[in-house]
């Protein structure tokens, strides 16, 4: 009897395996690469892009994984760029060179980016970033992808937001000042500034560019309260520089719009550091962002249970997106391999909201890896919350002129 | 080019190179006395910056106040490094500089699980707070933090000139074989001189927290400046390294007006390279020969 029973399970099992468990248990993981800072100068900003890329993992598992891949589900490989291009050059020649990796998410600054997408070319493996350098879709590169926006679109899209609202609220905007350090980012942002300013009749009083990490930034402060500039634009990468520049800005009392580039403006640790009244008004640029559409509000509720934390930046958002963005990709390429994963991302065209409800547009990637529609948030500081701004269709606050 | 701008510079350079002179104090001491160049220096700092913080965080102590606590802590965390050291056959510099650099990556490392990457920072009331002194700016933490490093290194002084130890601690630098000879316990001065060291560091790190966030690697922004600072004021001689700490300081702000604010540490190494020229055993260092 009992020989029997074991006999029927055993016979149960086998006919279940061949009647259709094999797929999926033959079906091995899909590699997915996250380089990012995870220690130095830049740590904060590689926590908050895991965080987004892993809730995207659990997501796609949970929903069933790659189904045209016989439900095959992702794992999620994580390497640290270091504080360092050398450093980053090296975890993206390990990462990549391993041979399993089906596409990268990388890699917060676009020093690290520009290095890594050089690996990812050599090595066949796509690369979806938010970095936003102008020249990382540069140069005819087929492996490189970027879901936000470059400095180009942020600088234009800026000063027009930057003078309308000057213009509403009585004011005029004829000089600026550009204050930062000089990484891949800065420069391109203060390139662009340097153009485009003085074509919109804004005369560049002051150009400060600094190594980091800035050992005082009080004369900088200075320089920027006797150039008495009516807008600035900060460049600043780094925690450090970044809290001592509005700091220092808020101890000379001066009273001007302040715009920077990136997360490491508005993240809970930048408010932390400075406080509601340092931190009013300071604005910054985003490649994503919490949306008013319902599902980008439901995920900054997951994302608060799971940190404690208030709010999060383009760099979870963006990251959430890109592994999505990834995930249609393999869906369409049926096929972990990466030169397929690239060729299906080339010609995407998704709609998938989990990716749209942060970029805020379908995705479509321009021959030179650029997402076609890609939109420039802007995300300023109002009584002590994050309040998107720009562009104004999906604004959740006016913006807020010193 | 105003007055207050001057003024401004001068003050920066000055409150910076406080904080870096009693770093380059603490450095100069473990060489002086152990002749061990020890690469974990600046992580000890900002473990002092971690436990100042931790005080601040869970029981809402000020960092300034608690400086000398946190020096104590540092002081028996450095212990069994020293233990260690002491057990290196000396003039075994290799073995010493590979141990030093060991314990420098197990300190980050450590610090990378326990406090993680984010930066960690503390908000006191003073923090964000400046004095305005003629058109002059002087953030109040970073004033506190130099009278503390001040005060801190004019206890040192005191402990070197005054008590039985550090008369010691003095001959052990100059000659230990004498120095035991005439019953100084030189493996225990050693040691005392490292703890010390790395108290020293503690207590930097503790009042560097109230305008500087904590990372498991922000010692890599100190470590060469404060070797620089030594070696400018001469290897082991503690006014030197006082000195040498406020000379880098003040390069550093006016390094940064008067050149590029890019080059601000370009212009250290020029000066650097300048003053080993003319002056190879630094500004209180002595020339040996053969």
């Amino acid at each position: 009897m009992w020989h029997n029973k074991i006999s029927r399970r055993i016979r149960f099992a086998i006919a279940a395996i061949l009647l259709g468990a094999t797929p999926a248990l033959a079906q091995q993981d899909v590699n997915i690469g996250l380089l990012a800072p995870f220690s130095g100068l830049w740590a904060e900003q590689g926590r908050l892009m895991r965080i987004g890329a892993e809730m995207a993992i659990e997501d796609i598992n949970k929903q069933g994984g790659i189904k045209s891949m016989g439900g095959a589900k992702l794992k999620l490989v994580v390497a640290d760029t270091g504080a360092t291009v050398e450093t980053a050059t090296n975890a993206a020649q390990r990462l990549l060179s391993s041979g399993n990796i089906s596409a990268l998410d990388c890699c917060w600054l676009s020093s690290f980016t520009l290095a890594a997408r050089e690996i990812a070319e050599r090595l066949h493996v796509p690369i979806l970033t938010f970095a936003s350098n102008d020249g990382i879709v540069q140069g005819g590169y087929k492996y490189i992808f970027r879901s936000g926006t470059g400095t180009d679109l942020q600088v234009r899209t800026s000063i027009v937001m930057i003078k309308d609202a000057a213009a509403k609220a009585g004011g005029k905007i004829q000089t600026g000042a550009l204050i930062g350090d000089n990484t891949a980012v800065t420069v391109s942002y203060f390139k662009n500034l340097e153009e485009l300013l003085p074509k919109n009749g804004v005369k560049i009083v002051l150009n400060r560019v600094w190594t980091p990490p800035l050992s005082d930034a009080i004369p900088v402060a200075v320089a920027v309260r006797d150039a008495n500039p009516d807008v600035i634009f900060l460049g600043t990468t780094t925690f450090d520089d970044s809290v001592a520049i509005i700091r220092a800005l808020n101890a000379v009392k001066i009273k001007r719009p302040v715009l920077g580039t990136g997360a490491q403006f508005l993240t809970p640790e930048f408010f932390k550091a400075l406080g509601p009244a340092a931190v009013d008004g300071v604005m910054a640029t985003q490649g994503s962002a919490i949306t008013k559409n319902p599902f980008a509000a439901e995920f900054l509720e997951r994302f608060k249970k799971r940190t404690n934390e208030g709010w999060t930046v383009h760099n979870t958002t963006s990251s959430y997106a890109e592994l999505w963005i990834i995930k249609e990709a393999l869906e369409k390429a049926g096929s972990a391999d990466p030169v397929k994963v690239r060729d299906a991302l080339a010609s995407m065209n998704s709609k998938n909201v989990q990716a749209t409800a942060f970029l805020g547009v379908d995705v479509h990637f321009e021959p030179n890896g650029q997402n076609a529609g890609a939109l420039n948030f802007i995300v300023q500081w109002q009584d002590g919350k994050p309040m998107l701004v720009s562009p104004p269709e999906m604004a959740t606050a006016p913006i807020k002129m010193k | 080019m105003t007055w207050s701008f001057l003024g401004q510079t001068l003050a920066g350079g000055i409150l910076l190179g406080g904080i870096y002179a009693l770093l380059a104090s603490s450095v100069t001491l473990i060489f002086g006395v152990m002749r061990v160049i020890n690469f974990a220096q600046a992580d000890f700092m900002m473990l002092g910056m971690a436990l100042a913080f931790a005080l601040n965080y869970f029981f809402g102590l000020d960092p300034i106040v608690m400086a000398i606590p946190v020096g104590l802590a540092l002081a028996l965390a450095g212990l069994p490094v020293a233990g260690v050291l002491e057990r290196v056959p000396r003039g075994n510099q290799d073995a010493q500089l590979i141990l030093t650099l060991g314990v420098s990556s197990v300190i980050q490392s450590l610090a990378l699980i326990f406090i993680g990457p984010t930066p960690k920072v503390v908000l006191r009331p003073y923090t964000n707070e400046y004095f305005i002194i003629g058109g002059i700016l002087i953030n109040h933490a970073r004033l506190f933090a130099f009278i503390a490093a001040l005060i801190m290194m004019f206890g040192l002084y005191l402990f070197l000139t005054r008590t039985w130890t550090g008369r010691a601690m003095r001959a052990t630098a100059d000659d230990p074989t004498a120095a035991g000879s005439v019953g100084v316990n030189v493996a225990r001065i050693h040691m005392t001189a490292f703890i010390i060291g790395t108290g020293l560091d503690g207590c930097a790190g503790s009042v560097m927290v109230t305008f500087l966030g904590v990372n498991p690697v922000i010692g890599s922004d100190f470590i060469m400046i404060m070797f620089l600072a030594v070696v400018m004021g001469g290897l082991g001689s503690v006014p030197g390294a006082a000195l040498g700490g406020l000379l880098v300081g003040l390069i550093q702000s006016f390094g940064a007006q008067f050149w590029t604010l890019q080059l601000q540490n370009v212009s250290l190494f020029v000066m650097f390279v300048a003053l080993l020229l003319f002056r190879p055993q630094g500004i209180f260092g002595f020339r040996l020969r053969a």
